[in-house]
């Protein structure tokens, strides 16, 4: 069999493993709820990882064209941005599908040279689109921190609400990075 | 073969603590340490901020000193623990909710996934059960029979410095929103469970900067941000130019201090100097314009939100007490509140307790309709969109909706108003009544269901955008969906934190959604007398069809 049409037969099987697998990330007792809460808006996580990798999934391995796959991922890199992961773990899904795909092709005992190439290449799309999406979040993070800081709520603050006050170094130092900041 | 290296970085990235909280998913919750790192957790309050504190409350803010969250010593009074269980157990004798929610929760786990926190981490110290449950293990070590004898078989464990970090860490990732609270089938209150552990947690001087600073300014000058009474009025006075240029009138009628007046309004000091309260505040002058109503302003309680409430009682009572002070001193009937958050939990729950009875004052009567509100018979302090409502409801404003017709409107119930006050549909009923397009948000976000907006009760600093980030996601995921399937472009709100975070908020999950207070676009809609042809709305955006 081809890997390309292991894919699309297993389809079910892999996303669900490889949804599993993402929401193993969080702690044991919250990934638990995120895996059963089917109510997008009391379970905003676990919804938008499953529905993020279904509509990925699709688009990889069953559609002509890779177009929406930013749209497909952004909510899903917004998330895990703002979420307690190192950096590596916050865009680990690319690798996670590989793991998943990898463990399949052993148990069908495939020997699907080109297949396999052919779905790397789509796996590391996944991967540095996930990057760019994940730098472009926080990006977007800090941008809306020094706004906050720009309307001024903590620097009109008689007393030294001021930012520059809770920087480390002195006086000078704190001015260049305040600068630097605002 | 598998490259041992590989598989041995893979194993760190998975089971090291992550960088932000230090959660390790693979042992029991009471043996994952809490770990504070740059970005999850808010700065302590300075030296000189508890110092000044501790001038008017000895004792209440614990001794002044400089401390860092991330180093192991906290430079705490040798007897700190002795101090927490001694707090702890005045606590328990005064409050007698407090000794029920320790012993009532059976943990059944209904409030397990309904906190903002939760939702947004995953961290299971964040489920309102387990939060409390931080509190409720020492609670039983030294409080409970039980406990004393089974140790930790009876869920107890005694007070270390491992347990007081949990609390600094996981006491302020709650906003006191109370939404686990609905679901509660006893009733317990999380967020009063979190207001005495912060008590406890100031009583040995952990606190946070971002609080107790507004809070001094507060008592100092009457508002969080130590406007002196000049500077607040100018700001106010300033707005009415802007008022001028968008609607041609000029308002004569804003005043201050005026002893004889038959309402004290108080509003969140927000409201007079920061984008977009400024607006909220325009609205509600039109409409007291409108109406002719005799009201004044207070420059001395010129804080409606208490930030003492995040601290200690006796704090939030000592800038509460402010208010009903100035109503007396300038001898007005009743008092009229503006669009605020908390505030309103303190004013509808603890003000006649703390500092009642307000037997100097009437119960209000709108002078417009005759209508009165005897729902704050004791406090004599109603909502400006109670208020509000009835004028709508008597057919006292005049209004063009169309006004409002560039905006695509939905509501957030701001947590203490829904919850706190049970203020759900007199909002709504303005905003339909000056907004022709309005659309809900799902049933489960709003209404007593309603999502924080994650950075209530002094959470609002920058320090910590990305744990506001994701507490304020579940909020922020539904309005996305409203905005995806009707347009929604303005979420509109009765809370002045909420008007200054949900404006970070969306920036980063819903640019294309503004915020905006409910009075705001009452003040849009609402026909003035000598009135010129409006072309903008009062944030100078222009009105449909005048985009040209």
């Amino acid at each position: 069999m081809l890997l390309q049409k292991m894919l699309i037969e297993n389809k079910g099987e892999i996303l669900d493993a490889w949804v599993d697998q993402v929401l193993a990330t969080y702690p044991e007792d919250g990934a638990r709820i995120f895996k059963k809460e089917k109510n997008q808006f009391a379970n905003p996580v676990g919804y938008a990882v499953k529905n993020s990798l279904w509509q990925v999934y699709a688009l990889l391995f069953e559609s002509e064209t890779l177009e929406g796959l930013v749209p497909a991922l952004r909510q899903l890199a917004k998330i895990r941005a703002v979420q307690e992961f190192i950096p590596s773990q916050a865009v680990s899904m690319a690798y996670k599908l590989k793991e998943v795909v990898k463990n399949c092709y052993r148990q069908e005992k495939l020997a699907d040279h080109d297949g396999w190439l052919a779905f790397e290449e789509k796996a590391d799309i996944l991967a540095y689109t996930l990057f760019d999406l994940y730098v472009a979040s926080r990006e977007q993070l800090h941008k809306a921190r020094l706004d906050e800081y720009r309307r001024g709520n903590p620097l009109l603050s008689e007393g030294g609400c001021c930012p520059s006050q809770l920087l480390t170094g002195n006086n000078a130092e704190k001015a260049e990075a305040l600068r630097n900041i605002l | 073969m598998a490259d041992t290296k590989v598989a041995q970085m893979k194993e760190k990235v998975v089971k090291e603590p992550s960088l932000m909280t230090g959660a390790v998913p693979a042992k029991d919750w009471w043996d994952v340490e809490a770990v504070f790192k740059q970005g999850n957790y808010c700065y302590p309050a300075k030296k000189s901020m508890v110092e000044y504190h501790n001038k008017n409350l000895p004792g209440v803010f614990g001794v002044p000193r400089d401390w860092d969250p991330e180093s192991d010593n906290w430079n705490l009074p040798e007897n700190w623990q002795e101090i927490i269980l001694n707090g702890l157990k005045d606590r328990l004798d005064k409050f007698r909710s407090l000794k029920i929610f320790m012993d009532c929760c059976v943990r059944c786990g209904a409030c397990a996934d309904k906190c903002h926190f939760f939702l947004g981490t995953g961290d299971p110290k964040n489920m309102p059960v387990l939060r409390a449950e931080l509190l409720r293990s020492v609670y039983r070590n030294d409080f409970t029979l039980a406990g004393k004898l089974l140790g930790k078989m009876a869920g107890a464990r005694p007070m270390t410095f491992k347990v007081l970090k949990e609390w600094f860490m996981y006491f302020y990732q709650c906003t006191e929103c109370r939404r686990c609270s609905v679901f509660c089938p006893y009733g317990i209150d999380t967020a009063e469970v979190t207001m005495m552990a912060r008590e406890l947690l100031h009583l040995v001087g952990v606190g946070t900067n971002w609080i107790l600073e507004p809070a001094a300014n507060s008592n100092r000058t009457g508002n969080h941000l130590g406007l002196q009474p000049h500077t607040f009025k100018e700001n106010a006075e300033f707005l009415l130019d802007d008022i001028e240029e968008s609607t041609g009138v000029r308002l004569n009628s804003l005043n201050f201090n005026r002893k004889g007046a038959e309402i004290l309004f108080v509003i969140p000091s927000a409201d007079v100097f920061a984008e977009p309260g400024i607006f909220t505040f325009m609205g509600y002058l039109l409409l007291f314009e409108h109406i002719g109503l005799d009201y004044t302003i207070s420059t001395y309680a010129s804080e409606g939100g208490n930030f003492g409430s995040f601290t200690h009682n006796s704090l939030m009572k000592k800038l509460n007490g402010k208010i009903y002070a100035e109503a007396k001193r300038l001898g007005v009937k009743w008092i009229l509140g503006g669009e605020c958050g908390h505030m309103w939990r303190v004013l509808h729950q603890y003000m006649d307790t703390m500092n009642g009875p307000a037997d100097f004052l009437q119960v209000p009567v709108s002078p417009i309709t005759g209508t009165r509100f005897d729902n704050a018979a004791t406090t004599k302090m109603i909502h400006i969109s109670e208020f509000t409502a009835d004028l709508l409801h008597h057919n006292k404003l005049k209004l063009d909706k169309s006004r409002n017709d560039h905006r695509i409107v939905t509501f957030h119930d701001s947590c203490n108003p829904a919850r706190g006050m049970g203020m759900l549909e007199e909002p709504r009923h303005i905003l339909k009544s000056v907004c022709n397009n309005f659309h809900e948000m799902p049933e489960n976000t709003i209404r007593e269901n309603t999502f924080c907006c994650g950075s209530g009760t002094g959470l609002n600093t920058g320090e910590i955008m990305d744990l506001r980030m994701r507490a304020g996601l579940p909020r922020a995921n539904a309005v996305r969906h409203v905005a995806d399937k009707h347009g929604v472009n303005m979420l509109s709100c009765v809370c002045a934190i909420d008007r200054a975070t949900l404006l970070a908020l969306n920036q980063y999950w819903n640019p294309d959604v503004e915020v905006c207070g409910v009075s705001e676009l009452l003040g849009n809609a609402l026909i003035m007398e000598g009135e010129k042809e409006r072309e903008t709305d009062l944030r100078f955006a222009p009105l449909a069809g005048m985009e040209g």
